[in-house]
């Protein structure tokens, strides 16, 4: 029972010791949320921004299916957009999503390495939406401002 | 079990007329590279720092196995001992049975009449999804996983978006003509998705390879039921309610009926239900990001009739039956930028029903003894636990969990020889662990563990009683928990073409549970005529003690190559040793097993349209001796299957099994391996 107890003791330590760290923050880009150009909204609060991307809602006013596109969760404009939208950290929502694949309820937004990518996955599909960094340019696509 | 019968077979009929008006993903393709039980939360299998398999559906149905240790059969790290014709016990790292946890989504099997070889195939496979494998403690999820843990994921609803459909399958297999037909339905209709199955099995006397012929008296049958039903309350909120009931019919001591010491012989009740209600609830709060709460009902029958040719007026018939009931509540949070909390509470409580009645054929007249077991003893266990997984650096991933458990044993019963007993006792133990991961590179991880394991003794360690000439073995009401401290390093690859993992393990086992000669009231023996001289026909005390203390090390390596999309080439080998007192070496070291793996190599052909594929594979394990005596051949089994979709709906796979048709006796068995055998399986989807 001793060994158990110091084996415990090491252990609560190192629960402990993972608590305190704080992991180096990266840096959070900004970002602008897109939509198709038939999607005629020009703005969202953000509870209907993360509705969408976590597929809460999955379609718009006009009855047009909601196609969420990610990128990818190594990705700072991710970061950035999930603490701003959602209110948590993309490992949080990648979380979130794993369990609801593995209670086979649904399946993560489709995921896009670029801006580029993500733009023109926007521009072409009818009902999408997604973001891109500060930086990016925008044509062909509506920018919804969040409020 | 009747009455579920009937019920899941009235949802079969009604489920067709449901209506649609949902839609899903398809999330079964996806969860292949999950695994839920390391860290009691879903992440990708490379990024865990532990030693684990994943058995995919895909996986299911190319083995086409019978039980879920046929499935298993060919993994790293695993090796099936089968019991008798219809049962097997899987051992993982030198550990079996009672050390080894089994869950069905995540709620545990093991109830405390586990015992050295519980029957691991008392689940039905037509409704599983995924299996996963993870060897060593895995402390967060129950004592019991002091050899690892096997979690059995099951089908929750219809795949991709179908509204409503189902598969009908047939297996069959030559060696003891085995028919089995699993009916499956799923489908969502509004907020509702549900998967449900029924399948009956029938095997005939088992045939063993080369000059062993058909081993009579081996013959049973085997009916199953399973349904899970969703609630979708909103998009994060889901309330769950899954059955699922295994029976075993008509299976027998056949060595009894062998060499007529039995007239008649059954052994039945061999019953597995388990139920549970859960809720999930993933809503974002600022304490937690996640709510889950199940409550499960669990109960196992074991028992026989017997008529003995010495007693031929006499039948004998033996009940156990362990009815756990449980409650888990758990909660994940997460804090700074990628710390993950995973923490909870466990409950569960069993209830023993034990007894012994003899039937006079000629009066009819019924008497009552003394089951296995104390009749009416309980076992209780209230377990919390808290996992932490954290990312210190871009380079480093760590995790640590703990648990502590105060399991609390109830009951008292008279009897012979010894008098009153009391099983009155609680004990308390942790068990913990703390792994860590470097990412050298993005497809390269080098891992380091330590875990502390600890298992209460459960009521087969305290409450058996048994009486012999020379024997009488007293109820362990001394025992203690059983313990473990591993160390393991491991490192994992993975990219497009290649992936693998290698482990090496270190055990330290201490006070485990063996039944020695032991004494009672100061006495090794039982004094009968009071003289204090061990004279003739005075039987010795036995009992379950905490002496045995051991050392396990070994290795487990894997490796998939993946050269092109058609082709993939694979192997896995294990090699473990043990080092021990005299005292186990009977007990342990036996179980350690010898030198075993497997190879295969696969075609497939994905990309046309009837995706024909085709693998051979071959699975050895080595000799096993003990001081210079053997104690099981070595054993290489060459496994051909080949299969392809015939039509959209319809698909079909055909096996040769033991192609060079060897003879196989492994230890803990007296049923011969089955010989040569033609499989095949048809699947048509409606």
């Amino acid at each position: 029972m001793k060994l158990s107890n110091r084996f415990s003791k090491r252990i609560a330590i190192a629960l402990l010791a993972g608590t305190a760290l704080i992991t180096g923050s990266a840096q959070a880009a900004s970002y602008k949320i897109i939509v198709n150009n038939s999607v005629s909204v020009s703005s969202l609060s953000k509870k209907a921004a993360s509705d969408f991307f976590l597929k809460k809602t999955t379609k718009w006013e006009n009855g047009t299916a909601v196609m969420p596109v990610d990128q990818l969760d190594s990705s700072n404009t991710r970061e950035g957009f999930s603490k701003a939208v959602h209110g948590k950290t993309a490992a949080a929502v990648k979380s979130y999503w794993n369990q609801q694949i593995f209670s086979g309820r649904d399946v993560p937004p489709v995921e896009k390495k670029s801006d580029a990518e993500v733009l023109s996955f926007v521009r072409s599909n009818a009902g999408a939406i997604g973001y891109v960094s500060d930086a990016a340019s925008v044509e062909g696509v509506r920018v919804v401002t969040i409020n | 079990m009747k009455r579920i019968l009937i019920a899941v077979a009235g949802l079969l009929v009604c489920a067709s007329s449901m209506l649609a008006q949902d839609q899903s993903a398809d999330t079964s393709k996806l969860s292949e590279d999950l695994i839920y039980s390391v860290n009691r939360t879903p992440e990708h299998t490379f990024d865990t720092a532990r030693a684990v398999e994943v058995i995919t559906i895909d996986d299911l149905w190319r083995k086409s196995g019978l039980t879920l240790a046929d499935i298993l059969v060919d993994e790293a790290g695993f090796i099936k001992y089968r019991t008798n014709q219809y049962s097997s016990a899987g051992l993982l790292r030198g550990l079996i049975g009672k050390q080894v946890l089994i869950l069905i989504d995540g709620v545990k099997v093991n109830n405390a009449l586990y015992g050295d070889t519980p029957n691991m195939d008392l689940i039905d496979l037509s409704q599983v999804e995924r299996i996963e494998i993870v060897r060593g403690v895995v402390s967060v999820l129950g004592t019991e996983s002091l050899g690892g843990a096997i979690n059995i994921i099951t089908r929750k609803g219809p795949p991709g978006d179908k509204v409503f459909g189902g598969t009908l399958t047939t297996r069959y297999s030559s060696a003891a003509d085995v028919f089995s037909t699993p009916v499956q339905v799923y489908g969502q209709a509004g907020k509702v998705r549900y998967a449900a199955s029924l399948n009956y099995l029938k095997a005939g006397d088992t045939e063993g390879g080369e000059d062993v012929g058909v081993q009579r008296f081996t013959d049973f049958n085997q009916k199953a039921a399973n349904f899970n039903v969703q609630y979708l309350l909103s998009a994060d909120k889901t309330f769950s309610f899954a059955y699922h009931g295994v029976q075993i019919d008509d299976a027998k001591a056949f060595s009894n009926l062998l060499n007529n010491s039995s007239i008649h012989n059954l052994q039945i009740p061999n019953r597995f239900q388990l139920g549970s209600l859960a809720y999930q609830d993933l809503t974002s709060r600022g304490w937690s990001d996640s709510l889950k709460v199940t409550a499960y009902w669990n109960q196992q029958e074991t028992g026989s009739e017997n008529i003995s040719a010495a007693t031929p007026n006499r039948e004998t018939k033996v009940l156990n039956r362990d009815r756990m009931l449980g409650l888990n509540l758990e909660m994940g949070s997460f804090a700074g930028k990628s710390q993950h909390f995973v923490y909870g509470v466990d409950y569960a409580k069993d209830t023993i029903v034990s007894s012994t009645s003899d039937t006079d054929l000629t009066t009819d007249v019924v008497t009552y003894r003394r089951g296995t077991y104390t009749d009416g003893a309980q076992y209780s266990s209230i377990g919390v636990y808290v996992q932490d997984h954290f990312s210190i650096s871009k380079w480093l991933t760590a995790s640590a969990g703990l648990r502590y458990g105060t399991f609390k044993t109830e009951g008292s019963e008279v009897l012979p020889v010894i008098g009153a007993v009391s099983l009155d006792s609680t004990k308390s133990g942790a068990t913990g662990s703390l792994n860590m991961i470097v990412h050298v590179t993005p497809t390269l991880n080098i891992i380091g563990n330590v875990m502390r394991g600890f298992r209460a003794p459960n009521l087969q360690d305290i409450s058996r009683f048994s009486q012999s000439s020379s024997n009488i073995e007293v109820p362990a009401t001394r025992a203690e928990g059983e313990q473990v401290t591993s160390y393991e390093a491991g490192v994992k690859y993975q990219n497009r073409f290649l992936s693998g993992s290698a482990f090496y393990f270190t055990n330290d086992l201490s006070n485990l549970l063996i039944v020695s000669n032991s004494t009672y009231n100061g006495m090794s023996f039982n004094d009968a005529n009071k003289n204090g001289v061990k004279d003739a026909g005075e039987a010795n005390f036995r009992e379950n003690l905490n002496i045995g203390n051991a050392q396990i090390k070994g290795w487990e390596a894997n490796v998939r190559l993946r050269p092109t999309q058609w082709a993939q080439v694979w192997a896995n080998m294990t090699h473990s040793t043990a080092t021990t007192d005299d005292v186990l070496k009977a007990a342990l070291v036996q179980r350690v097993p010898p030198p075993f793996g497997s190879a295969g190599v696969r075609f497939s052909a994905n990309h046309m349209a009837r995706q024909p594929w085709a693998e051979v594979v071959g699975t050895f394990t080595d000799s096993y001796d003990v001081d210079g005596v053997e104690l099981s051949p070595s054993f290489t089994e060459y496994k051909v299957r080949a299969g392809a979709s015939l039509t959209q709906r319809f698909r079909v796979m055909a096996a040769v099994e033991n192609l060079t048709d060897q003879k196989y006796l492994s230890r803990f068995t007296t049923v011969y391996w089955p010989g040569r055998r033609f499989v095949i399986s048809t699947e048509y989807r409606f």
